[in-house]
């Protein structure tokens, strides 16, 4: 797998290329700012992208604005986004142009052992990846009347994973469940959350994600 | 104000001057009008014009004397009547010095006070009374070969002697004429004093009138001594029109003053009524552009507090010394500056702060007071604007120290535990890089909280609606329901400000113990507007009110009402672009 990776701070870029490559993945190019990752990303045409979120020259979302310009001049080449923001709203910003191929994951997470590579090898593989810790939060909110209530512990945990990106065969196996099991699941959530079940698809995520940021109250 | 005496003397001069028309309309040879209709109509322009000043403007001290003067003014003509008693038509026939005289007391610039004035009025009156006493008690018109008004024989004559009564008419007419020329240079002397361009122009005309008065009345004296005097005569007719040009124009030359100061009362009236009923600021301005007639005039005011001069609003305005083709007239009041009026180069810059007076420079301290005072509101505001300014500034640049500085150094370190973690191979050192990994995990948490805390990135990317959608996502503990959010973006500091409003506002919701906050916006009427609602047991609004002054400072309302159960916090923030 060949990868590119984005970030200002010089010690990342060479500590994460580092922990890839020990990963087995080729790193092709590093790239300090949004315009030298659009220059690479010609040059190269990686497999995917590693993009920090905030870069020169605002330090605001010139990572997210490069990768939703690479998601469009380059369809196949995967982006995986390291942010530092919990907010929902950034994944979702990265997400609302298409779900194939794309990664919105903590920065924090990048020295978690096999978080990266794991992640880097869904996006390649065309899924789509949430950062746990952005859909536990949105899980976890409180809401004056809470439709999550009604679901079982096994049906929280797959409502998770479909937040997260996870389709219905890598549910199963993290769960250790049988396919029919899971689907029973999946359809469970769906009618107790009065959503209409998108299949086994991509889009699924974002219907998944865009109801828990609703606050129930509507 | 006319008192009943003051009228007497105008209608008294009118009979007068009716008779005098009538009396001597008929007799063509004897008088000056009798002989031309134009001399009559000149001759009743300058009895009404010096009737004018005693009467509309009674000068203490020569009341009197002008009175008179107006009163004797056409007697010269009634020697010209013959169907008059013998004695008016005598005591018509020695008017003239005695008019002559009393002219020059008249114009005398200083008054009759002076010690200069006093001499020249005494040197005249003996003159005429010398005049005017040998023509009455010594002299015979019917032995007079050259007499030409009357020529009858005298009533109060005592004595004829004819040579001594010339004699004394010759004396007495040269120390009136002398006088006269005294008077003249007097008036020369007052006006080549230095001043203004007006005030010198009307002082030259001033000065010829009374030339022409003097030269009219005492010249004709002197003539009639040496000279035949005849109606037909063309220096004696010269003498008569410059006698009566001369009274009209100095008679309506002493109105100007009085005429000047009803005008400006009007005018101050007018300005008092303005100022009584508070006018809105910059109406003094108005009211001085329509009475000196400058609609481009502009009044400032000297601010104190900011050592500047400022517009009727208070807002800061061009020094007044730097515009174009404009002339500054400052207005001080016990030695402090009040007030500048730029006005239109004609406008005399001397005579106008005269004019102005007591009472308007008191009209314009006033405004100056209101215009310094807005001045000093202006500024405290938006200096108040800076300063929540600078704190938002502040809070960014310290946000993005925290996420850009100690954040990407905590995963640089988090990925070098890594790295030592992945090479060692001492269990030991594996489990403590593992537990550097986490502690590390948990710093950046941490960081990741406060730097939020502080000022959320979500807030400039997004803006207010993606912010509080964010803190309502963020709550686990409190429901935060968003039932309206506007969704446009504004400047900075009002957004900055509405957001730290409601996370206030879920700060004390929590510590009140409420379930749920709900949060109502909307933009309206150039402001925008939040409700939140929450249920809370407890009455804690500590946090929503210590953002008061920073609401205020944007000249927003911030206004929090508890209720038995539940708290409502308004806020009210003008977000006009």
């Amino acid at each position: 797998m060949r990868v590119l990776i984005a970030d200002d701070t010089a010690l990342i870029r060479s500590g994460v290329s580092r922990l890839l490559q020990e990963s087995g993945i080729n790193i092709v190019g590093e790239a300090g700012d949004a315009g030298q990752l659009l220059a690479l990303v010609r040059a190269t045409r990686p497999d995917a992208v590693v993009v920090d979120i905030r870069m020169p020259p605002t330090h605001t979302d010139e990572g997210l604005v490069a990768a939703r310009m690479i998601r469009q001049q380059h369809p196949g080449v995967a982006v995986l986004l390291l942010s530092q923001y919990l907010d929902a709203s950034y994944a979702m910003r990265l997400l609302q142009d298409g779900t194939t191929g794309v990664g919105y994951l903590m920065k924090d997470e990048v020295a978690r052992a096999s978080t990266l590579s794991d992640a880097l090898h869904r996006v390649v593989s065309g899924e789509c990846v949430v950062d746990p810790a952005i859909v536990r939060r949105l899980l976890n909110r409180a809401r004056a009347h809470n439709p999550i209530d009604a679901l079982t512990a096994r049906e929280r945990e797959v409502l998770a994973l479909m937040a997260e990106g996870h389709t219905n065969g890598a549910i199963c196996r993290l769960l250790s469940l049988s396919p029919k099991t899971v689907e029973s699941h999946v359809g469970h959530v769906f009618s107790k959350l009065g959503l209409l079940d998108e299949g086994d698809g991509h889009r699924r995520v974002l219907a998944v994600l865009a109801h828990l940021r609703l606050d129930g109250s509507s | 104000m006319l008192t009943a005496g003051r009228l007497a003397v105008p209608l008294l001069a009118l009979v007068l001057l009716a008779v005098t028309a009538r009396a001597t309309a008929h007799l063509p040879l004897t008088t000056y009008v009798g002989d031309r209709q134009v001399l009559l109509v000149l001759l009743a322009v300058a009895t009404v014009a010096l009737f004018l000043p005693p009467m509309l403007a009674p000068a203490r001290g020569r009341f009197a004397v002008l009175a008179v003067l107006a009163l004797t003014w056409p007697v010269p003509e009634l020697a010209g009547w013959s169907l008059a008693p013998l004695e008016l038509r005598t005591l018509a026939q020695a008017a003239p010095p005695v008019v002559a005289a009393l002219a020059v007391v008249a114009v005398l610039p200083a008054g009759p006070s002076k010690p200069r004035a006093r001499s020249i009025v005494r040197l005249v009156l003996l003159g005429a009374l010398t005049a005017a006493g040998a023509e009455l008690v010594l002299v015979d018109p019917f032995l007079d070969p050259r007499c030409w008004r009357t020529c009858d024989h005298n009533p109060f004559l005592v004595a004829p002697w004819q040579g001594a009564g010339r004699a004394l008419q010759v004396a007495g007419t040269v120390l009136v004429a002398g006088g006269a020329v005294a008077a003249v240079c007097l008036s020369c002397c007052r006006a080549g004093r230095p001043s203004g361009g007006r005030v010198a122009r009307e002082g030259v005309a001033t000065l010829l009138c009374t030339a022409a008065l003097l030269s009219g009345t005492a010249g004709a004296a002197v003539l009639r001594l040496v000279v035949r005097e005849r109606a037909d005569s063309p220096a004696y007719v010269l003498l008569f029109v410059l006698a009566q040009l001369g009274a009209t124009g100095w008679a309506l030359s002493e109105l100007r003053a009085p005429v000047r100061q009803w005008w400006l009362g009007v005018r101050l009236r007018r300005l008092a009524g303005a100022v009584r009923s508070s006018p809105p600021p910059g109406s003094l301005a108005q009211v001085l552009r329509r009475a000196l007639r400058d609609p481009a005039l502009e009044v400032l005011y000297w601010a104190p507090g900011r050592e500047a001069y400022v517009d009727p609003a208070g807002h800061p305005a061009t020094p007044p010394r730097n515009r174009e083709g404009r002339r500054t007239t400052l207005v001080a009041r016990q030695g402090q500056p009040v007030a500048a009026l730029v006005h239109a180069p004609g406008l005399d810059g001397a005579s106008l702060d005269r004019t102005l007076g007591a009472a308007l420079t008191l009209a314009l301290a006033n405004e100056q007071l209101r215009a310094a005072n807005l001045a000093e509101l202006d500024e405290l505001r938006s200096s108040s604007v800076r300063i929540v300014e600078r704190a938002e500034l502040e809070r960014r640049r310290l946000e993005r120290n925290l996420h850009d500085g100690a954040q990407q150094r905590l995963v640089s370190l988090a990925l070098l535990v890594r790295m030592l973690s992945v090479q060692s191979q001492d269990v030991r050192a594996v489990q403590l890089a593992e537990r550097a990994a986490l502690l590390t995990r948990l710093a950046v948490d941490e960081l990741r909280r406060v730097a939020r805390g502080i000022y959320p990135a979500v807030l400039s990317d997004g803006g207010l609606a993606a912010a509080l959608l964010d803190v309502a996502e963020s709550s686990v503990d409190l429901a935060i329901q968003l039932r309206s959010v506007p969704q446009g973006r504004y400047s900075r500091t009002v957004e900055t400000t509405a957001y730290l409003v409601v996370a206030a506002a879920a700060q004390d919701a929590r510590s009140g113990q409420a379930g749920t906050l709900r949060i109502f916006g909307e933009e309206r009427a150039g402001a925008l507007h939040l409700e939140l609602l929450d249920d809370s047991a407890c009455d804690r609004t500590a946090a929503v009110r210590a953002l008061d002054d920073q609401v205020r400072a944007l000249s927003g309302v911030l206004d929090v009402e508890r209720r038995s159960d539940s708290t409502v916090v308004r806020l009210r923030l003008p977000c006009a672009s």
